[in-house]
C-alpha cells in the first residue's frame, strides 16, 4: 500500500491526534 | 509505518522546521504524538530490519511514556526480535523488563533481564547495567 507523506509537521500532529497515532517526522535532505 | 502519520521535512522546503525541532542532521527520524511531544529519535541512514526495528522501539518508548506498560512492553519486545543480538534489541530488552517491573512491581523480572543479558550481550553497556541483578536478592529497585 503507498504511502502518502504529508509535508507540514503540525498537519501531522493534528492527524495523530485526530487518528489515535504518533506521527513520524523524516527530516531530510535527499534530492528528488 | 501503518501505525504513524508520515511526514516529510526537506530541508530545501522547510528549513524552519529542522531548528523548531532541533533535528542537526539527515536523515533523523523523529516520533512524535498527537499533542507534538517527541518520544524518540534516531540518526542516519539504516536497512530495513534495523529502520522498522527503531520504528518499533519509538512506539514502545511513546507507549512507556504514557505508563502503557505492556504495549511498551510488547513493543519493546517487537523491536529485539527485528534486530536481535543488537544494543538496540538489549536496550529494548531492558526496557521491556523496567515495563514490566512497573506494571507487577516483582523485582523478579528485572533479575530475569539480568540474567538474560549477561548469558546474550555480554558485551554491551546493558550487561554491565545487568551485573546489579546479577546475584538473587541484590536489586536495588
Amino acid at each position: 500500500m503507498a504511502v502518502t507523506w504529508l509535508r507540514n509537521p503540525d498537519e501531522g500532529i493534528a492527524q495523530a491526534k485526530a487518528n489515535g497515532k504518533l506521527v513520524m517526522f523524516d527530516f531530510s535532505a535527499a534530492p528528488g | 509505518m501503518q501505525n504513524f502519520i508520515p511526514v516529510k521535512i526537506h530541508i530545501k522546503e522547510n528549513g524552519p522546521a529542522f531548528k523548531r525541532f532541533e533535528a542537526q542532521w539527515t536523515p533523523t527520524i523523529m516520533i512524535l504524538d498527537g499533542e507534538g511531544k517527541e518520544h524518540f529519535r534516531f540518526e542516519g541512514f539504516l536497512p530495513t530490519p534495523n529502520f522498522l526495528a527503531e520504528l518499533d522501539f519509538g512506539r514502545a518508548r511513546a507507549a512507556f511514556h504514557k505508563k502503557q506498560w505492556d504495549d511498551a512492553t510488547r513493543e519493546f519486545n517487537s523491536a529485539a526480535a527485528r534486530d536481535p543480538k543488537t544494543e538496540l534489541a538489549a536496550e529494548a530488552g531492558y526496557w521491556a523488563a523496567v515495563a514490566q517491573y512497573q506494571r507487577t512491581h516483582d523485582a523478579a523480572t528485572l533479575r530475569a533481564w539480568g540474567k538474560k543479558t549477561l548469558a546474550e550481550y555480554p558485551n554491551t553497556t546493558w550487561a554491565k547495567r545487568a551485573m546489579v541483578y546479577e546475584s538473587e536478592g541484590t536489586a536495588k529497585t
